[in-house]
């Protein structure tokens, strides 16, 4: 069932079982999953099918720190969220990546790579990927191809799938507005989360819209499923009870910020011509292919951050400008056009063109950020059109992760000597050891992870293994916002998966 | 290779040396030549002798190998 917010009468009170907040790839996976429950859902968006302007201002905030993307036009608001721009690159995270590293402060999640493993396969189905298999061995047996002949206790080869990509908001549309327990408002921004007097369980959302309505929404379990920063945003914003905002005792929401450190890094000179199409980025929703990663003994010897590898023909790459050079534009809808341009040579090449004949290949970095609780999101002073105060970011680096980003191409680059593959050159800005500026034309993957981070201990995070918020007993977060590491991969299939483990947990609930 | 390594000789008797058999091989035929220093190469990488020269990461040897060609190139 499908109710339009604005034509409600002012004042309604909407109420169900389970009120998830935010109609993206996290709140319509769970209610995908929750859709032949008994429970009543209601799934609230912010926006409604199309993208409109009034709305998308309400994601606008400066940045206060590392360079980074318009945070206007880095997400979008309306139903289905940023899968309506993402590029579809899946792949789960590794088993290290759950890991407590002892040279990566902060690392270690409360839950195994084993226990979400089961979600990964659903994640895999709703964002419609091949079989859940991430294995070099499978895709070999589908898709003979050679891989470069390197140590395989050093690296290895890491598979990405790729979707189509599904758009949720047209894909899904019809599932949830047909779904007779779910119940989709659209235009119901959250601008207040009111908790009981104690402020042990939250008892109703305000939501407003620009048609001037406000409603109250009260369930027997609360989910925010709006993305990392307005999660931490509204948990900051609801601060009528608590100063310093709600599950923010140990001031821990909105800190630990992580983004993917995308970068062009180096070149590849083959010695001779080897062939590379197990490699290459062949199209969207295309092959599968493989990254260069590296294995836990060579991080844990390296004391290197997770990262992988890719490749793109020079013939592609001379013509592109870094990313952060290009998603400029505060209009989603520009920037994405940019985006495109930017890729024309890949997008429109030449048919002929062989990637097995190339000699010389740019190296891209796709790494984690190390966990840092300067890295956050803050609330600003200027209010939005519906009252709520705007989200800031301070995005942090490390030197960890400066680095990192230095010995992987080291690492790489001695086991390319070594196994008579060719010579690598890295980029100027990681020539001198020394130096800790964090290089200006970094990127990120647009990826918004870890504000409301997930460990077991109030002090060192905001939720708890069951994605609950520490203190409130039936506060939840779902998706990238909970990770306590941001592993390499684009969060997307990972994101999904910890939703629906989280709806599995709702399930189960009274 | 450090600053106490800016000496064409010194790099020389370094990029000659048979680090196997710990000498100075007789035999300067150039073909002997190249296969020792592409096993000396070999035996950088393998050992993690590398290093990064303006950007590239190479073996011990090969840096070596740059530093008196640009020593040579000077003093010409």
């Amino acid at each position: 069932m499908h109710i339009d917010a604005r034509h409600l009468d002012n004042g309604t009170l909407i109420e169900g079982d389970i009120c998830i907040v935010g109609a993206g790839a996290a709140g319509i996976s769970m209610a995908l999953d929750l859709k032949d429950s008994k429970k009543k859902i209601i799934l609230l968006e912010g926006g409604g099918f199309e993208y409109e302007n009034e709305v998308q201002d309400l994601y606008d905030g400066e940045n206060l720190g590392q360079r980074y993307y318009p945070l206007r036009s880095c997400r979008l608001h309306y139903f289905g969220g940023t899968t309506g721009h993402w590029a579809g690159m899946c792949s789960p995270y590794d088993p290290i990546d759950f890991k407590k590293r002892a040279w990566v402060p902060n690392s270690g999640w409360p839950i195994t790579r084993d226990e979400l493993d089961p979600f990964y396969a659903k994640a895999n189905n709703i964002l419609e990927l091949g079989p859940y298999r991430y294995d070099e061995a499978y895709w070999n047996e589908q898709i003979p191809r050679t891989p470069l002949p390197l140590n395989g206790e050093v690296v290895w080869n890491k598979m990405w799938q790729f979707s189509a990509p599904t758009r949720f908001g047209t894909r899904y549309r019809d599932d949830i507005v047909n779904a007779p327990n779910i119940h989709l408002y659209t235009y119901c921004n959250l601008t207040n989360i009111e908790a009981d007097p104690g402020v042990n369980r939250v008892l109703q959302l305000q939501v407003k819209n620009h048609a001037g309505k406000i409603h109250r929404v009260k369930a027997k379990q609360f989910v925010l499923a709006c993305g990392a920063i307005q999660n931490a945003r509204m948990l900051l914003a609801s601060n009528k009870q608590q100063k310093a905002g709600l599950g923010n005792e140990y001031d821990q929401v909105g800190r630990y910020f992580m983004e993917h450190l995308e970068v062009r890094s180096a070149n590849l000179y083959l010695e001779k011509q080897h062939p590379m199409d197990l490699y290459i980025f062949a199209d969207i929703g295309g092959t599968p292919r493989a990254e260069i990663s590296f294995t836990e003994k060579a991080q844990e010897e390296n004391e290197i951050l997770n990262g992988t590898i890719s490749f793109t023909p020079i013939e592609f790459a001379k013509n592109q400008k870094p990313m952060i050079d290009v998603w400029t534009n505060k209009d989603p809808r520009k920037s994405f056009d940019n985006l495109l341009v930017n890729f024309d040579d890949m997008i429109n090449q030449d048919e002929s063109f062989d990637v097995n004949q190339s000699r010389v290949f740019e190296l891209f970095t796709r790494m984690e950020q190390a966990p840092n609780p300067d890295s956050r999101v803050l609330l600003s002073d200027e209010m939005d059109s519906l009252g709520v105060p705007k989200a800031n970011l301070h995005w942090d680096l490390t030197e960890l992760d400066q680095v990192s980003l230095r010995k992987i191409y080291q690492v790489f680059g001695r086991e390319v000597g070594k196994a008579g593959v060719g010579r690598v050159k890295l980029f100027e800005f990681l020539w001198d050891a020394n130096k800790d500026d964090m290089l200006s034309t970094l990127g990120g993957g647009w990826h918004h992870m870890g504000t409301t981070r997930m460990h077991e201990d109030p002090k060192k995070g905001v939720v708890d293994k069951n994605c609950k918020v520490h203190g409130l007993s039936n506060l939840y977060v779902a998706g990238s916002a909970c990770c306590s590491t941001s592993g390499a991969p684009n969060p997307t299939l990972n994101l999904v998966a910890l939703s629906l483990r989280l709806s599995d947990h709702l399930k189960n609930l009274a | 290779m450090t600053p106490g390594e800016n000496d064409a000789n010194l790099l020389m008797e370094k990029l000659l040396l048979d680090t196997e058999n710990n000498v100075i091989p007789r035999n300067t035929d150039s073909l002997e030549l190249k296969e020792l220093l592409q096993q000396k190469v070999q035996t950088d990488f393998e050992g993690g002798k590398t290093i990064i020269v303006s950007g590239w990461v190479l073996s011990v040897t090969e840096a070596r190998q740059c530093a008196l060609f640009s020593l040579v190139q000077h003093n010409y």
